[in-house]
């Protein structure tokens, strides 16, 4: 009997995924034996409940299928592979969303049993934690990482082998290693599905990490909002844990480290590092100045490596393809690949994992399938809350940190949210700028009232009480809280604001932009 | 450490009660105004007993595209109350949060842990019907 495979990762399950699975268990136990495997997603979610059947090696699956399905699929020869229409897709990996991916750091999820530790290493997993341990020696591991070229996932794009060279650098009594697994910006989702679908190859990149630096304990800040998350990466600490992965004598090599899981609490400006690192030690989440950088000064005042969950999970096919193996794939300064969240208005939204360079143009046609019938585009936000808006004729703009960065934007955690002509621009502002003032810290004055009262302006104006010189203050606000923010929450915030304003000026009201032309 | 005996406290009581607040300021022995500001900073703590259900509407970007002021504009008509707020009859608090990581599947919603994709109004308020039920029953 072939196996079957089916994803329970939380976006699968809110659309029925849970329902499915009850029905392929009674219903395969009642037809005498397939095993039925829980994976994370593919990423491909309009496609979920995807149900794949292995057969003769290739997996081929059943598209949208509903617990009342089930059974209809398997009397009509399902795990025969047959096609059955409207589920059959044909073979799985083939399927057009997925076919020109290169999956790296998500080449598991979606695909191996998620949370089996058997799973993974059969897959691959723990060859390069061996390599760290037993091969190379903790300047070669860095010199591996440099090499790559890869640089953080969570927004800031540092290079993550310097910032890895800083912290085994400096002598301290203590050092750690810190996940970011907050994933504060709207529309993202990627070290989700990790932590859900892959928690090893998270688990193996930090211990990868402790042990070329020189750290034995690490932490995981999951935020809040993902229970399940936390869930499966707390299985999976203990799994390493009795199979000798983690603790005090790793895989017999003599080094110690251990990972322990800790929740946010639902603060956006927690996923800033040294926010973060305040809220690890219990405080409010309040952002710390830098210099010093975590890097020296870090939790508890100890030299910290603080990294993305996608940068982490990275590490292991670095390390075990080599850093020159990766660096092959990108553009200019962005090497490798990325891994890009598509989300709002779209027909195929999705994880597309692509070597950085394509455009954007390109990954929201090819992939997302461009807006659905009967919509037109408005505006594309790149990089989360804070990032740019895009009209359709900035989308040729290449998938690179620092085709962004010129623009004034940034790719951030590779979120792309499609707004279409259903959304207002004054309403999208005001809410981006509302947001803004939820989650300020407070620390800074331009930010904790800029935001504020530019919130107020905007709403004024939708309800079409705008005042002549509200540009003009708006964009005074904008000045100040980029040019004296401590963190980019307050420093990008009007970024998008500014841009909808030149984007819609309609929406802004003409005469007031007549002032605003300055 | 404060954080996370609080979020202890949480998860067992359901939210942190004055009393629980002073035993714990005495434990760790800090002030009891600071864990209050440690309270009010993170949105997840409370400091008043929460409803039997929590009902969380996203109004991430990716789920504000796709029309989720619609959603929480249903919900509060229906259940009478503004974000943060719970039911008189004590059953469901609503609340507003940014992104639940479903952002593939938007307009997302959340019943307690359960998290909803492609959420339409009817259908959320169908579910919201259902707990009154389990009230009434
Ligand atoms: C307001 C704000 C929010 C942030 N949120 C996150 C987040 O949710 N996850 C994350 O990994 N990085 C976030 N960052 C970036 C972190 O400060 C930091 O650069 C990152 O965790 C470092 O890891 P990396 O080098 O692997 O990207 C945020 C930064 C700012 C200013
Ligand atoms: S810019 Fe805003 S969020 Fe960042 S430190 Fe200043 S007040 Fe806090
Ligand atoms: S924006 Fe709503 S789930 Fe992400």
């Amino acid at each position: 009997m072939p196996d079957v495979f089916l994803s329970q990762d939380t976006s699968s399950r809110s659309i029925g995924a849970r329902e499915v699975e009850i029905a392929l268990r009674t219903e395969l136990v009642r037809r005498g034996g397939s095993r039925l495997v829980l994976t994370g997603s593919r990423g491909a979610f309009f496609l979920e409940p995807l149900v794949e059947v292995e057969i003769g090696g290739v997996r081929v699956g059943y598209a949208n299928v509903r617990s009342e399905d089930v059974a209809g699929l398997l009397d009509n020869g399902m795990l025969e592979g047959r096609p059955i229409e409207p589920f059959y897709i044909g073979a799985v990996a083939e399927a057009p969303f997925l076919r020109g991916q290169e999956r790296i750091t998500f080449r598991n999820c979606g695909v191996i049993e998620a949370g089996s530790l058997t799973a993974y290493l059969d897959a691959g997993g723990g060859v390069a934690l061996r390599r760290a341990l037993f091969e190379f020696d903790a300047l070669k591991i860095i010199a591996e990482v440099k090499h790559s070229g890869l640089r953080g996932r969570g927004g800031a794009a540092f290079p993550t082998g310097a910032k890895w060279q800083t912290v085994a650098d400096c002598v301290a009594d203590e050092k750690y290693v810190v996940a970011n697994g907050d994933e504060g910006d709207p529309g993202t989702y990627a070290d989700r599905m990790l932590m859900e679908g892959d928690p090893f190859a998270l688990l193996e990149g930090m211990a990868i990490c402790a042990r070329a630096v020189g750290a034995h304990k690490g932490f995981i800040y999951v935020r809040a909002e993902y229970p399940r998350a936390r869930t499966m990466l707390q299985k999976a600490v203990e799994i390493a844990h009795g199979a000798g992965f983690l603790g005090a004598d790793i895989l017999g090599s003599g080094f110690a480290f251990d990972v322990e899981i800790r929740s946010g609490g639902g603060a956006y400006v927690c996923g800033e590092e040294t926010a973060l690192l305040e809220s690890l030690e219990g405080k409010r989440g309040m952002v710390r100045p830098k210099p010093p950088y975590p890097a020296t000064v870090g939790l508890f005042g100890r030299p910290t490596v603080i990294n993305n969950v996608t940068t982490f999970a990275t590490i292991p096919p670095i390390l075990r393809q080599g850093g020159e193996w990766y660096a092959a794939m990108g553009t200019g300064r962005s090497r490798g690949t990325v891994a890009l969240q598509l989300a709002g208005s779209l027909r195929t939204p999705g994880l597309v994992e692509v070597p950085f360079g394509v455009t954007l143009r390109d990954v929201i046609n090819t992939y997302g399938g461009g807006v659905p019938v009967g919509r037109q585009l408005l505006a594309v936000q790149v990089g989360g809350p804070l990032g740019d808006l895009l009209p359709e004729s900035g989308l040729d703009l290449p998938i690179d940190f620092d085709a962004f960065t010129d623009i004034g934007s940034m790719l951030g955690h590779g979120g792309i949210v499609v707004y279409d002509d259903h959304t207002d621009p004054l309403q999208l502002t005001h809410r981006l700028m509302a947001y803004v003032a939820h989650e300020s810290c407070g620390k800074c004055a331009p930010c904790r009232l800029g935001s504020q009262r530019a919130a107020e302006i905007l709403e004024s104006i939708r309800k079409g009480e705008g005042q002549p010189g509200d540009l003009q203050i708006l964009d005074d606000i904008a000045f100040a809280m980029r040019g004296s923010s401590l963190c980019a929450l307050g420093a990008m915030a009007p970024t998008p604001v500014l841009s909808a304003i030149r984007l819609f000026p309609d929406s802004f009201g003409v005469g007031a932009l007549r002032h605003f032309a300055g | 450490m404060a954080l996370e005996a609080l979020q202890k406290i949480q998860s067992h009581a359901g939210y942190v009660s004055d009393a629980a607040l002073n035993q714990l300021a005495i434990a760790l022995g800090i002030p009891a105004g600071e864990l209050l500001g440690v309270i009010s900073f993170y949105s997840e703590l409370r400091a008043a007993p929460p409803g039997r259900h929590r009902v969380c509407v996203c109004h991430g970007d990716s789920c504000a595209a796709m029309g989720a002021h619609h959603i929480a504009e249903s919900v509060e008509s229906y259940l009478g109350v503004a974000p943060s707020q719970t039911t008189p009859d004590g059953q469901l608090t609503y609340e507003k949060v940014y992104c639940l990581g479903n952002c593939a599947l938007s307009p997302s919603i959340a019943i307690d842990e359960d998290v909803q994709g492609r959420c339409d109004c009817d259908g959320v308020v169908q579910q919201l019907k259902r707990f009154q039920k389990i009230k009434d029953a």
